[in-house]
């Protein structure tokens, strides 16, 4: 069942994700903590009752999760899929992880619901009121999901709604989801970042205190102030040290998760509004299940899911400054001796380009990624551009006497996308081979190549892309330095993407408006275009799959006759 | 609504040109801009005017130049944007050059747009300092150029604050010159590229343009 799970989220290509973004430069947490979740209790939900919309962009990527073992229903599958989608969604809206403005409208929103969301302070949520106040905002985020969970009738079309995910390499697609599960998913998401951006006590009963982001982001962070900043270690559930954070989110998931999906199904939201609400004493009290669920369904926390630490909230609330300093867990008492806080003190965050960051600090690993990337990329486009200025100077005309047949072998790269809503970092790469006949200043072009992309969305993997065919012309300027040309033929989809299958054929243009020539020899030639503009799109259908890239080349050409 | 029926027609577009040192005159007008169709014709352009009998532009030993510049970006079609035409940017751009090589400083008002988290558009204004440096290859009928400078934002969303000033690198790899009149230079570069942080703190605000620029450079 659980490989079951797990072969949905992967062959959907929807992993959910939930201490920190699963992009290029991190892996995914959220997807072990939402399975162990699912898994605990999918069993007690009926889901058969769920239509399935014959939507068939979503029938694709349901059918394309039963490529590995499966035995989970098609409702079941628009489920999962349904509470995947909207767990992604308080980070991403259905965006890139790599589209920054995108990332900076929802990461760097100065509302408070904006940052409760993800269990974080608001940027004026100050001291310990600061601690209470986002405390009590992330559980109103989570009560305001269980009011989109609870519809009239789950089984009516109603209850199915469109929403936007990011799929690599197609961008941006609307898909249908079963809305009851989609805002569980963003429950879930608020309930397992209480976890990584919220310090507990050891025993793991109550909230000691809540990080911050949008403040030392902002370059604007006092400690005592603000609260502690976000932590990159509280974030990653693969350290030792934060397994019983991880385990404790599991519960509390599963808890959450059972209590909404029978909340959606019966309308009764008992033991969502207990597990909501601090424990009375312990965590015995737990309200029978409803009778169309199994006695036996593993559902342990029933209350206290989400809590501040209640001496310390009774004090504040009476305006008690002695009590508070005896009851309250601040940076003055180490934050009462919390593991937590001191495991919080790593990798906080700062801002992205690092002015005001303080030794040894990091910021979020997507973040240093792209920055990485942006720069590596900046800096070898800039040493590519330099090269050819170099090149520009020092080496002499093209052969004057040139050959009439040619063939040559490139590289090529691409980068950057200015794109709107699309990653801002779409690397693709490739080699290709090229030929062709000269007559004058013009030669025919035959082009040959792989063109391999990198997918950044759900996890880093190499796809092998497309191969594209092209045939078409070039001229041959200013002594034959300066190449203009342009190819235009078949693109041949080369691996199974969620929507599409591997030979998919669509269409492959490439224009060089100005590429360098330079002779070694009377019969080699270094080219080099520092900026091209090609079209790689080998599914025409909806949704297409249409990549523009801004490739830079490098190759030797060969004259033969 | 699917955001690809958003799509909407591009405005006509009229261009008239005389180039006395080419033996050109001419105009033509487009109903309807599509993307290809204008690459198309920008290759078209290149082509024809590199092969249309322009005078070889002119390297003098030593002068100083002034251009007014404007430059868009391209292409910037996917599924799911509408947005041919992202970023107008008109600049002013003085120098001085020493046979093939030259420097210069230039300002440049810079209008683009990014999509918020509902599709809409940002419209966003930043002004970019900055100098270059540039060299004239092929016997002057190709300048590459490379520069840099500060980015003041001028107008941006709620989370910018104008004023609020970072850095750009602007990168023209190759532009095609021709000489059109007596100290009068066409220059075309057809894609370059400009990365621009007007807002650096916090998450920063950054924008790619791939961009094709039009300069009309004026010996002195």
């Amino acid at each position: 069942m659980k490989a079951t799970i797990i072969a949905v989220f992967l062959c959907l290509a929807l992993p959910a994700w939930a201490y920190n973004l699963d992009t290029i430069a991190s892996e995914s947490c959220h997807e072990k903590l939402t399975v162990e979740a699912l898994l605990n209790v999918l069993q007690i939900f009926n889901s058969r009752a769920i239509p399935v919309p014959k939507d068939d962009v979503l029938q694709r990527m349901l059918k394309s999760s039963k490529v590995l073992e499966g035995d989970l229903s098609e409702s079941d599958q628009f489920i999962v899929f349904s509470i995947v989608v909207g767990v992604r969604s308080p980070d991403t809206d259905g965006h890139s992880t790599l589209n920054l403005s995108a990332l900076r409208r929802l990461h760097a929103d100065p509302a408070p619901a904006g940052q409760y969301a993800h269990a974080l302070r608001g940027p004026d949520d100050d001291y310990i009121a600061g601690d209470i106040a986002a405390v009590d905002g992330t559980i109103g985020i989570i009560e305001a999901e269980l009011n989109e969970v609870l519809v009239d009738d789950p089984t009516a079309a109603s209850a199915v709604g469109n929403q936007s995910i990011f799929i690599d390499h197609y961008g941006q697609v609307e898909v249908p989801v079963f809305l009851p599960a989609y805002h569980l998913g963003r429950a879930i998401h608020a309930m397992q970042d209480a976890h990584a951006h919220m310090v507990w006590n050891e025993e793991l009963s109550h909230v000691v205190h809540v990080l911050n982001y949008i403040d030392p982001v902002n370059g604007d962070h006092k400690i005592e102030r603000d609260g502690m900043a976000h932590s990159g270690a509280l974030d990653d559930c693969e350290r030792d040290d934060t397994q019983p954070m991880v385990r404790s989110a599991t519960q509390r998931s599963t808890a959450l998760t059972a209590a909404m999906l029978i909340a959606a199904m019966t309308g009764d939201a008992t033991r969502l509004q207990t597990g909501l609400s601090p424990c009375p004493d312990d965590l015995s009290t737990l309200p029978p299940l409803p009778d169309n669920a199994p006695q036996d369904a593993p559902i342990t926390l029933s209350c206290g899911w989400i809590a501040y630490n209640p001496t310390c909230r009774d004090a504040f609330e009476a305006n008690d400054q002695a009590a508070m300093d005896m009851h309250c867990c601040t940076q003055a008492n180490d934050y009462c001796g919390s593991k937590y806080a001191i495991l919080a003190m790593e990798e906080p965050a700062a801002p992205y380009l690092g002015c005001e960051a303080s030794p040894g600090s990091g910021e979020t690993p997507w973040a240093v990624g792209l920055s990485l990337l942006l720069l590596v990329g900046l800096r070898r486009r800039g040493s590519a551009v330099g090269a050819a200025l170099m090149l520009l100077v020092l080496v002499p005309d093209a052969y004057a006497e040139a050959p009439r047949a040619f063939a040559s072998v490139e590289g090529h790269g691409s980068l950057l996308n200015d794109t709107p809503n699309a990653a801002l970092l779409d690397v693709t790469f490739g080699y290709s081979v090229r030929g062709g006949y000269r007559w004058g200043r013009w030669r025919a072009t035959l082009h040959v190549e792989q063109n391999a992309w990198l997918s950044t969305e759900y996890g880093t993997s190499l796809n092998a892309g497309a191969f594209n065919l092209g045939v078409g012309a070039e001229a041959l300027l200013f002594d034959d330095r300066v190449r203009v040309g342009f190819v235009v033929g078949p693109s041949v989809l080369l691996y199974d993407t969620p929507l599409d299958k591997s030979g998919t054929t669509g269409v492959f243009s490439d224009l060089r408006p100005m590429g360098f020539r330079y002779a070694i020899t009377d019969h080699i030639v270094v080219t080099f275009d520092p900026i091209t503009f090609s079209v790689v799109a080998p599914v025409t259908s909806d949704p297409p799959l249409r990549k523009l890239e801004r490739r830079t080349y490098v190759g030797a050409e060969f004259g033969f006759l | 609504m699917n955001r690809t029926d958003r799509v909407t027609a591009a405005p006509t577009i009229g261009v008239e040109y005389v180039l006395p040192a080419c033996g050109l005159d001419g105009q033509f007008m487009l109903r309807s801009l599509r993307p290809m169709t204008a690459l198309s014709l920008m290759f078209g352009g290149i082509l024809v005017g590199s092969m249309s009998g322009c005078a070889t532009p002119r390297v003098p030993p030593s002068e100083w130049v002034v251009a007014p510049e404007l430059s868009v970006t391209n292409v910037s079609e996917s599924p799911g944007t509408r947005d041919y035409i992202r970023a107008v940017a008109p600049a002013a751009r003085a120098g001085h050059r020493w046979g093939k090589w030259g420097v210069g400083g230039s300002i440049e008002a810079n209008f683009f747009k990014q999509e918020d988290l509902t599709g809409s558009d940002d419209q966003y204004a930043a002004l970019l300092i900055g100098v270059d440096g540039e060299v004239l290859a092929a016997n002057g009928w190709v300048r590459s150029r490379v520069g840099g400078g500060l980015a003041v934002l001028l107008k941006g969303t709620e989370l910018d604050e104008p004023g609020n000033t970072g850095f750009y690198l602007d990168i023209k790899p190759g532009g095609f010159r021709f000489e059109v009149a007596d100290a009068m230079r066409l220059t075309f570069d057809v894609l370059s590229m400009t990365v621009l942080l007007p807002d650096a703190s916090g998450i920063p605000l950054v924008d790619v343009q791939f961009r094709s620029s039009l300069s009309l450079e004026f010996g002195l």
